[in-house]
């Protein structure tokens, strides 16, 4: 009974899958909504706990500011997005007087989770397309299908073992390339939405290099409202390479309040989001990762 | 190898018989029609009127009574092969069903073998500006026979006629301002979302809804799915917003009058 309870809940569930970032709001707009071409700019100013980068948990608290531009124009949507995730300076490393040199501290094995790149600025790249499915007997749905790719460049201080003396800087870059599609399925005698993810990251430094590809399914069921607030509750269940074992290692639920105010007409959005990671060397972890963030039209212009 | 060339002939023909679909049956132009009503629990009603083609705007009376009844569409020709129609009683509204041809009289037959129960209200639509205001109704195919159908019209009023005999369960109506013609494939305020937002409408109150009532119910749409993946996207609310503006922020007003409760 469990076990088909479970199974409900992961068909059921979905999530704003985590290859976009926690606080890249919903830029979803159906085409039918505008007849004309549509430029959009938006800021995106908030603070996570238990930050989570693209499943590697980052070990810290940040704040964020993020500004997405995007231009709709028929079926199609393109988006330059520039966030700058503000943490902790990352520690340095520091080299041993070896050839060649060790540094320390040493990054994770193979088999455990990999780090997160250190808190900096990532630009992002998207394009996306609109296409309408449906029969006669109901309004067609709009699914949307988008390609990312993404890049973030960090650098960090070297010190001598005994001293902060900084000997040298090392710098790295990680990117990111993504797909993802909405689907619209036949579930229980019903219809339901879900989306696939695909990505592959690839990080360059600034000790190691590593590569991390992932798929995962994301449920979506319906929101409700209460108060004004609109709530939603998605499960997005996937398999993220390079930490050690096969198979699922990646569940995350997510729940998220959104709150629109009339009168700033500003955005309020609460977040949480556990996310349940399995790794060789480490087994199942959880981190429980919290966000509070607002987000507000900078510029909304209708080409006419 | 021998299976393997039976499939190979197997998927040819498939091939093939998907490439060749039936001719479509030759039109026949007519501006009248026989009506069947075979179900005893409505058969007898009076005033009964007939909508073909979704054209809500002009139901054309059935003259006659009881089971076999006519109707003339004065200087409206539709297809007898292949036009949709649905019955209004009042308080009753039926499925749609398709046209059947009757060559030998050069007139269409419309066969309802049943009349539908389910709860019903009209809904009377007021607004403070004069905007124009679209509608269509997604009827889903019910019992055998049925087809799917989507009744439309569109007003340039304050004030626009009831939309009539909206059926509570299985049936959308879907509101579109601003929208010189009912776009059935495109969404609009939907009469579903009201009922769950606004507060009074389920139980067949008068309500108004303000541009930021609008909006808010537009956005629990989307939050919901209705045609589209279920997103909070603060884009979309704020394009709705602007819609709202330019639209001189209107203000409907809802007459939900319940007719009939659910019938078993």
């Amino acid at each position: 009974m469990r076990l088909r309870a479970l199974f409900v809940l992961l068909l059921a569930g979905s999530a704003a899958a985590q290859q976009r970032a926690l606080f890249d709001v919903d830029d979803f707009v159906d085409p039918r909504q505008h007849d004309v071409p549509l430029f959009s700019s938006r800021l995106v100013i908030g603070g996570a706990w238990n930050f989570v980068d693209d499943y590697r948990p980052a070990n810290e608290d940040v704040g964020f500011v993020h500004v997405a531009n995007s231009f709709y124009v028929r079926n199609f949507q393109f988006d330059y997005k520039h966030s700058e995730v503000l943490g902790e300076d990352p520690p340095p490393l520091h080299a041993c007087a070896c050839d060649p040199p060790i540094y320390f501290p040493t990054p994770p094995p193979r088999d455990a989770t990999p780090a997160a790149p250190p808190a900096g600025s990532r630009n992002t790249l998207q394009a996306a397309w609109y296409v309408p499915v449906g029969g006669e007997d109901r309004i067609p749905v709009m699914l949307r299908y988008r390609l990312t790719w993404s890049r973030q460049a960090f650098d960090v201080p070297v010190t001598a073992p005994q001293s902060d003396d900084v000997l040298s800087r090392r710098s790295g870059r990680e990117q990111t390339f993504g797909l993802d599609g909405d689907v619209y399925v036949p579930m229980f005698g019903r219809y339901g939405y879900g989306s696939f993810q695909y990505a592959k990251n690839s990080r360059r430094g600034p000790v190691e290099d590593r590569t991390q590809q992932e798929l995962v399914y994301t449920s979506r069921p319906p929101g409700t409202t209460w108060k004004g607030m609109l709530f939603r509750a998605t499960l997005s269940v996937g398999a993220v390479s390079d930490r050690g074992g096969t198979a699922i290692n990646m569940i995350n639920p997510y729940f998220e309040v959104f709150l629109h105010e009339r009168t700033t007409r500003a955005n309020f959005h609460l977040v949480w989001s556990p996310q349940f990671l399995n790794s060789g060397a480490r087994g199942w972890e959880t981190t429980h990762q919290i966000a509070l963030f607002a987000d507000r039209a900078l510029l909304l212009k209708l080409v006419r | 190898m021998p299976g393997r060339f039976a499939i190979a002939i197997f998927l040819c023909s498939l091939t093939l018989h998907a490439q060749t679909p039936a001719p479509p049956p030759r039109p026949l132009a007519v501006s009248n029609a026989v009506v069947y009503i075979n179900d005893a629990y409505c058969s007898d009603a009076q005033n009964v009127r007939i909508v073909i083609d979704d054209d809500d705007r002009v139901p054309y009376p059935l003259t006659g009574s009881g089971q076999e009844r006519t109707v003339i569409t004065p200087g409206y020709k539709f297809d007898a092969t292949h036009s949709k129609a649905s019955l209004y009683f009042g308080d009753m509204h039926t499925d749609c069903v398709r046209a059947e041809p009757d060559w030998t009289n050069r007139r269409a037959k419309f066969v309802f073998n049943r009349c539908s129960r389910k709860a019903v209200r009209n809904i009377t639509i007021r607004s403070s500006q004069l905007i124009r205001i679209s509608y269509f109704r997604y009827l889903p195919a019910g019992d055998p026979g049925t087809v799917p159908c989507h009744p439309r019209a569109s007003f340039f009023s304050n004030d626009m006629p009831p939309v009539e005999a909206v059926r509570d369960q299985d049936e959308e109506l879907v509101l579109q301002l601003d929208f010189t013609k009912p776009l059935p494939d495109r969404d609009g305020l939907r009469l579903s979302a009201i009922l769950r937002v606004v507060e009074g409408a389920k139980k067949g109150k008068r309500v108004a809804l303000g541009p930021d009532r609008i909006v808010e119910v537009l956005a629990v749409q989307r939050a919901y799915g209705t045609s589209a993946p279920p997103t909070f996207s603060s884009l979309a609310i704020d394009l709705d917003k602007q819609k709202m503006r330019e639209l001189n922020n209107p203000r409907l007003e809802l007459d939900i009058t319940y007719l009939k409760r659910e019938q078993r």
